[in-house]
């Protein structure tokens, strides 16, 4: 297997805090690779190395050759004084000719019906609009990577079903290989290939999971993913080590001073 | 939408009733109040019309107002260069911001009497250097703070954005920290150019031998009151008919995609 992303002994910190400590992983070519942790978990850290916009202090990330990567960040970031198309047409002159470009842009708002809003300003779109338009602005550079940092964590239950499919559409169709940071057990266990899941201190890889599996066969009602699913939430709990809100009398003395007894 | 047109409308035609109201109640309580002066210290506004033709008949009026008007332009838009280049460097560069920011500082907070002193001795009166060099020195400071505060607060997620899809330094110049400079430079554009139409008469009633302020100075010493009150009159309508019929509308419609329907 290809590897499109290797990070290798990777070293980042702020001041004296170690975000990430010494961590090596790898995305494959072809595979869509999550990692997963809770916040705080030095995963939007990881997003920032891999997308070269800091630098780590110590160690090599590695890219294959030739690959073109494009971005989805947590909220859209969107120029305001750009139309939805213009948005678009942004990224997408960097990468292709302008006839390319048009055929995949309307096509792709056509698919998510917004077609009628290429000419808004992004003022004047809800905000899960906006996130749509910042996955089809990526989508449109027709890209070989695409590194997806909580993409649909602003966007509402439904879009966020939709917007999966696109992506695992687009996945198939294009031979996309994809790096996915979501906090969301469940998302990760239905997208991905292989999953890490990262701990509380300088993203440790506390465990590491591989699917076999097509997305597209996927279920959450399966056994099989199901205690992947229960496996990642455990290991979330011990993390987090939050004793606060347990009945272990502690906490009910505090309640009594609350209530002033 | 409709809804919308029909509350902007009637919002619009309350201002216009409030505001034809207020300018009958100043007329009137004026006409009142001429009765009862002597018309050296207040004129009646038939006189102050009549010395506002005479000035206009006699030529007198073009010629003036032309002198000011273009001091006023080219003081002000020296000092719109100078200040934009220089809260450009400024923001860049960490040698400059500390050697400069501090003059800038006290540049401003010298009051403009002693400038206009320092300008009269240095400059002489009778020339356009000194007017010129007052405007300038004045505007100087509110353009530059404006736009060095908007540089500060461009959106680095904008730029990062733009700098993962491959974007060059100048397209981000030019597409991403030029429009997010213009709210800031058009309020710039618009506080410095009151300060340097004050500034103007200022420097001409004292140091100067033509233009609007001359002018006034000479309606004053000759005890000229009505003559006095035309020229307030053609300061205010020439400084609103700046603000609202261009730096106003040139706001709307530089900004349109601020609009939120």
């Amino acid at each position: 297997m290809n590897k499109a992303i290797e990070f290798k002994n990777i070293k980042k910190s702020y001041g004296n805090l170690t975000v990430v400590d010494n961590r090596s992983f790898e995305v494959n070519e072809g595979e869509i690779t999550c990692l997963l942790g809770p916040s705080g978990s030095g995963k939007t850290t990881i997003y920032k190395l891999a997308a070269g916009l800091i630098r780590p202090e110590q160690g090599e990330i590695n890219y294959k050759k030739g690959l073109r990567s494009a971005y989805v960040f947590q909220s859209p970031r969107l120029l305001p004084w750009k139309t939805v198309e213009e948005n678009i047409i942004f990224a997408q002159e960097n990468y292709l000719n302008k006839d390319k470009a048009k055929k995949i842009r309307d096509e792709l708002l056509e698919l998510n019906g917004l077609g009628d809003f290429k000419d808004s300003y992004p003022a004047q779109l809800s905000g899960g609009m906006k996130q749509r338009v910042e996955i089809i602005r990526a989508l449109a550079i027709w890209p070989d990577l695409l590194l997806l940092d909580e993409p649909f964590k602003s966007v509402d239950t439904q879009l966020k079903l939709n917007l999966r499919k696109m992506l695992l559409r687009f996945y198939e169709e294009m031979n996309l290989t994809v790096l996915l940071i979501t906090h969301d057990p469940e998302e990760a266990v239905l997208l991905a290939d292989k999953i890490y899941i990262l701990g509380d201190k300088g993203a440790n890889i506390k465990k590491e999971f591989s699917i076999n599996q097509k997305q597209e066969k996927r279920k959450l009602s399966d056994n099989k993913l199901y205690d992947i699913v229960q496996e990642i939430i455990s290991i979330f709990m011990e993390i987090v080590d939050d004793y606060r809100w347990e009945k272990d009398g502690r906490t009910e003395k505090i309640f009594d001073k609350m209530k002033g007894r | 939408m409709k809804i919308s047109i029909i509350k902007s409308i009637k919002n619009n035609s309350k201002s216009i009733i409030l505001s034809t109201t207020a300018f009958w109640v100043v007329l009137l309580s004026w006409i009142i109040a001429a009765g009862n002066f002597n018309p050296l210290i207040l004129p009646s506004p038939a006189q102050v019309f009549s010395a506002l033709v005479e000035l206009f008949e006699s030529g007198k009026l073009q010629h003036h107002l032309f002198i000011t008007l273009r001091r006023t332009f080219i003081g002000y838009f020296s000092a719109v260069i100078v200040g934009f280049l220089l809260a450009l460097v400024l923001s860049k560069s960490f040698i400059f911001r500390k050697i400069l920011r501090p003059v800038i500082t006290v540049i401003q907070s010298t009051p403009p009497i002693i400038w206009l002193v320092l300008a009269v001795i240095w400059f002489g009166i009778s020339d356009d250097f000194t007017p010129i060099f007052l405007i300038f020195v004045v505007s100087l400071p509110v353009i530059f703070i404006n736009i060095f505060e908007g540089i500060k607060s461009i959106d680095i997620e904008l730029i990062e954005m733009a700098r993962v899809y491959n974007s060059s330094k100048k397209k981000i110049f030019f597409e991403i920290y030029l429009p997010s400079l213009i709210p800031y430079f058009l309020s710039a554009l618009s506080i410095a150019f009151a300060f340097a139409w004050k500034s103007t008469i200022f420097a001409e009633y004292l140091g100067s031998a033509s233009g609007v302020g001359f002018a006034l100075s000479v309606a004053n010493n000759n005890l000229e009151t009505a003559e006095l009150f035309a020229w307030a009159i053609i300061l205010v309508l020439f400084m609103l008919i700046v603000e609202y019929v261009i730096l106003q509308p040139l706001q709307t419609r530089v900004m349109r995609w601020r609009e939120n329907e």
